[in-house]
């Protein structure tokens, strides 16, 4: 029988972890710069795995108080680590207001920001990979590529990649860092170096060796600081963890950790994933228990602990990054549930408790997703719909079968496209696949403002798209559509030729020796995953910003203008250029045209249509290994920068306001029913876009009140699945949402009434109705 | 009037308080009943105005419930017919009744039973589940309060609860007009008899639907209402204790 509540030391590390501030720790930085200057002259490879050793064998250890798994990547419990050698200008730039910004802010001290400006800035300067990308990337590109909101990939060099699942299953479980270091010397004696490839392999394998040794090393340290700690059996972990494959739960999960410390040291990136963590630990914990060696108390702790390990290092991003990945959020993805590689429901006593971890800690990592098959247990179900409940935004909510599908459509076997998990965000990913599973986000709102102003955006004329004819010209809607598709293929060129730019120089620059351990192929071929060693090599995937929006605005357009005739393109778009401003009543009607996300095929189909085209045009292109190139809607943040660029819009629209994540409907359009909205976003073509396909719902409180409502949220899911749907997360309508209700009721027409035996179609929030709907009595009444 | 048309005033879907699973809740237009604390005086004229009403046939109507079809199946959910009083349009609302039947869609009713049994009960006899409102117990209370004698209503009441086996009894709840001790004690007695209900469902008042009235330059109702929490539970006690199940 499991203890209900969380331990008090548990409750201790959650407590420390909600108080410290983070903190920018230098020590990596400095180790990493100091190897580089002694590695001169070196094959780059070869440099970077020396660095990544250095900083393991000299940089800080630091256990705190009783930990139960240990390592932290710097100093500080709540540490960040800077990487110079893909971006360092904007920590020149910023560093001095870290502490004070807005979004997500560090705290960074005078004597680290001295140091890096004395020691690091210098030392990186014209060589970090900002630096060669800029000077890299063609002018006409560049021009809308970099920093402008219109396409973006900073990610991508101001930033390591990132976008692994390490491959615990057959590799670190199995072999150990120890094993592995023995695999590549044993590799490295077998080949001879009479061609230019093998030259490369050797250097791979040379580099594979240096960094085993790194790891190994840290694990070492640490055991030694346990030591002198008065901690026994935290040591006796570390001495066999990582080197040796895991025996017991707690080693495995100690295991895990340290794996993740090596990722993050050696890269600072998002999506570095952990992957089926309740498939793969759970040998492990039946083991112990039929050993008598553990307690099902005892391994629920430990999981919090490392919720809790995995929360506290910071991803530290520059603040235009922040602003497209908001929250401190590191995307570490972890996916439970499901089917097995044999296609049996895969649901465990480890899924369970993984989704009580975050009910406790209720720490944003990871990020927990769930798996959903026609099979999934009812009472796995009625689990996920009561962490929903709590309101945390988790987990995120996936279609197994079309995860499985999207991966087969790209080649992988059956057996590997079953055994999927996510990436990230949204994404269906693999152990064995090497993607970029966010190389650019696309602003479809720019491509309709190219489209409407002869080419150019409204808020900034120097930038611009496809030159275009005065929007009054176009003769007929379809005009209109053409047009926005093709600014829309322009962007979406230049997209790629961004992703392939930066593809050649991580090539060049930043191989990824230590993470190439973690993933299947890289090892047997001897190349590194930025040369395509995964087994398995999936194309960028361009996520597209904007379609609820654009599709709306294509709605306005086709209706007020061209069926209605009510106003002319030059009106509509007079009306755009001065924000709306005197246009009060064209305003009002075209928020009244259906807008997407209340099951109206008029909007709806467009979506479908512009969702359709992206996707064409996205896989007609092939990056650096010859895979396709492919199509999401998602990404977390990216939908508010998007639209700080952009002018008004002809769904009525204010400039500069934010724009749609995914395929949810603009936020406040959907004024139907969260299964209307949810039949609107089920009619775009899911299966095709492999980056996935991100939908947000506003959960009424009431649904969350008792186990028969909560009931009606599983059928929610299973039924939108049913259509087709790949994932679906929830955002609970706080106290607060319904307080900003109260001030901007026009913004909130959306917040839906349900009460028994009340008609709402015609809700107008008056005052006191906005009173009775806070008040608690008629909380119900949502 | 054809007989497979008739005037409604809304379909609402995502409706998860008017019976099992995710359901569609259909609004009839016209009401016999004037009830002070009503929250849908949109649903008192049958006739089409102040841009209230639309007329539809039965197979438009199915044509907009088969939207949400996947999220009943999945849910056990399905359709409820509610208003106004819909057994105002018996013919209307048979034919629509029978054709979600065929549909395989599970059905649902909310109504005051003001209606004659001749023509009420071959709809009822066909519905899954029924949601009676009772609003007040004493026959003279009820006509001011609602506007109607409660005496059809109750014969009503006795008739169904012997022979459909699914019936919640509402009770809507306003304070200091119907939440007596003594009048919930009269309801107790009504229902000890019959032992076909399933269960008393209190409806606290609301004023959701306040706002309306304005817009149909009807005088503003009188402001009531909902007893405390802890009234209301006191109530389900005293209910409980009778041996009668609450919701």
């Amino acid at each position: 029988m499991m203890n209900a509540a969380m331990t008090e030391r548990i409750k201790r590390f959650k407590k420390l972890y909600i108080e410290a501030k983070p903190t920018v720790s230098v020590e990596r930085a400095r180790l990493f710069t100091e190897s580089h200057k002694n590695s001169e002259g070196e094959a780059t490879i070869i440099r970077r795995a020396k660095a990544f050793r250095e900083v393991c064998q000299k940089g800080p250890v630091t256990i705190f108080d009783d930990e139960l798994i240990v390592g932290s990547i710097g100093e500080y419990l709540k540490s960040g680590v800077v990487c110079p050698e893909y971006s360092w200008s904007w920590v020149e730039e910023e560093m001095d207001d870290f502490a004070s910004r807005s979004q997500d802010p560090y705290a960074i001290d005078d004597k680290s920001r001295e140091m890096l400006r004395r020691e690091i800035f210098p030392y990186w300067k014209g060589k970090s990979l900002e630096e060669t990308f800029l000077s890299r990337i063609n002018d006409q590109t560049g021009r809308i590529l970099v920093d402008t909101g219109i396409i973006d990939n900073d990610s991508k060099w101001r930033n390591a990649v990132g976008e692994i699942t390490a491959d615990y299953q057959d590799i670190i479980f199995q072999k150990g860092f120890g094993g592995l270091k023995k695999e590549a010397e044993e590799k490295l004696a077998a080949v001879s170096p009479i061609t230019p490839d093998d030259l490369s392999r050797m250097e791979f394998y040379q580099a594979e060796i240096i960094v085993c040794e790194g790891i190994i090393s840290l694990a070492e340290r640490y055991a030694a600081r346990a030591e002198e700690l008065g901690m026994p059996e935290t040591a006796a972990i570390c001495r066999r963890a990582p080197a040796n494959p895991p025996v017991t739960f707690r080693e495995a999960i100690q295991t895990v950790w340290f794996t993740q410390m090596g990722s993050i040291l050696s890269e600072n990136s998002l999506a570095l994933n952990i992957g089926r963590f309740d498939q793969y630990m759970n040998p492990y914990y039946q083991a112990d228990l039929e050993a008598g060696r553990i307690t099902p108390d005892e391994a629920q702790e430990l999981i919090e602990a490392l919720w809790i390990k995995l929360s506290e290092w910071v991803w530290v991003i520059s603040a235009n990054t922040a602003k497209y990945f908001a929250g401190y959020n590191a995307f570490q993805n972890l996916t439970i549930g499901g089917r097995t590689r044999d296609g049996r429901d895969a649901t465990n006593d480890l899924s369970y408790m993984c989704l009580k971890a975050t009910s406790h800690v209720k720490t944003h990592q990871p990020g927990l997703s769930v798996r959903i098959h026609p099979d999934t247990p009812d009472s796995f179900m009625m689990a996920v719909c009561d962490l929903i409940a709590e309101g945390t935004g988790f987990p995120a909510v996936h279609n197994d079968r079309l995860g499985s599908e999207m991966l087969l459509a790209a080649g992988l076997p059956p057996e590997d496209a079953r055994d999927w998990n996510n990436c990230g965000c949204v994404v269906p990913h693999f152990r064995k696949i090497g993607e970029w599973t966010s190389a650019v986000s696309v602003n479809l709102a720019a491509a309709l403002e190219f489209a409407l102003n002869e080419g150019r955006s409204r808020l900034n004329p120097d930038l611009g798209g496809v030159t275009e004819k005065p929007a009054a010209d176009f003769k007929s809607y379809d005009e209109v559509k053409e047009a926005f598709l093709k600014q829309l293929a322009y962007l979406i060129k230049h997209s790629v030729i961004g992703s392939l730019t930066a593809q050649r120089i991580h090539a060049e620059m930043v191989p990824r020796p230590y993470l190439s351990l973690l993933v299947d192929g890289c090892m047997e071929k001897g190349k590194d995953l930025s040369h395509g060693g995964a087994k398995y090599n999936l194309g960028p995937v361009l996520t597209g910003i904007g379609v609820a929006d654009s599709a709306n605005s294509l709605a306005v357009i086709k209706k007020l203008v061209f069926e209605d005739g009510k106003y002319t393109m030059e009106q509509i778009c007079a009306a755009l250029e001065k924000d709306w401003q005197g246009y009060e009543d064209m305003r009002a009607e075209a928020l009244s045209v259906p807008k997407y996300g209340n099951d109206y095929d008029y909007a709806d189909r467009i979506a479908v249509e512009i969702s359709d085209f992206y996707h064409r045009e996205t896989v007609s292109y092939t990056d650096l290994f010859g895979s396709k190139f492919n199509s999401a809607f998602m990404g977390i943040s990216n939908y508010i920068p998007a639209g700080s660029i952009i002018g008004a819009t002809p769904d009525g629209r204010r400039a500069r306001t934010p724009l749609t994540e995914g395929i949810s409907p603009h936020a406040g359009t959907d004024l139907t029913s969260p299964t209307a909205a949810m039949r609107s976003a089920a009619k775009i073509n899911h299966d095709i876009h492999t980056g996935g396909t991100l939908m947000n719902v506003k959960l009424s409180p009431s649904l969350l009140k008792d186990e028969k409502n909560r009931r009606k949220l599983g059928s929610l899911i299973r039924a939108y699945f049913s259509l087709g749907a790949f994932h679906v997360q929830f955002n609970v309508i706080s106290t607060e949402t319904l307080r900003k209700a109260q001030e901007h009721p026009d913004d909130y027409r959306d917040l839906l009434v349900r009460v028994a035996g009340y008609s709402t179609q015609f809700v107008n929030l008056s005052r006191e109705a906005q009173e009775a709907i806070i008040e608690r009595t008629t909380y119900e009444g949502l | 009037m054809a007989a497979a048309e008739g005037v409604i005033f809304q379909v609402q879907r995502w409706s998860i308080h008017d019976g099992e699973g995710i359901r569609s809740t259909v609004f009839l237009k016209g009401c016999p009943l004037r009830c002070a604390w009503c929250a849908n005086p949109e649903s008192w004229s049958p006739k089409i105005e102040h841009g209230f009403g639309q007329l539809v046939t039965v197979e438009e109507l199915m044509r907009r419930l088969r939207r949400d079809e996947v999220f009943y199946r999945e849910s056990g959910g399905g359709v409820t017919f509610s208003g106004g009083e819909p057994l105002m349009q018996a013919d209307f609302l048979l034919a629509a009744v029978q054709a979600c039947a065929a549909s395989g869609y599970h059905t649902a009713i909310e109504t005051s039973l003001m209606a004659d049994w001749e023509k009420a009960w071959p709809i009822l006899g066909l519905i899954d589940e029924i949601f009676i409102d009772l609003k007040h117990m004493d026959h003279g209370l009820h006509c001011e309060l609602t506007g109607v004698s409660n005496k059809k209503i109750l014969e009503n009441a006795q008739k169904l609860l012997a022979v459909h086996n699914n019936v919640t009894v509402r009770v809507p709840l306003v304070e200091g007009l119907n939440d007596d001790k003594a009048d919930l004690e009269a309801l107790a007695a009504f229902l000890e008899n019959s032992p076909g209900f399933t269960a008393v469902e209190f409806m606290p008042y609301h004023n959701l639907g306040v706002a309306k009235y304005a817009r149909l330059n009807l005088p503003e109702p009188p402001i009531h209402s909902s007893p405390s929490a802890e009234a209301i539970d006191g109530l389900k006690r005293f209910l409980r204790r009778r041996g009668l199940n609450v919701l």
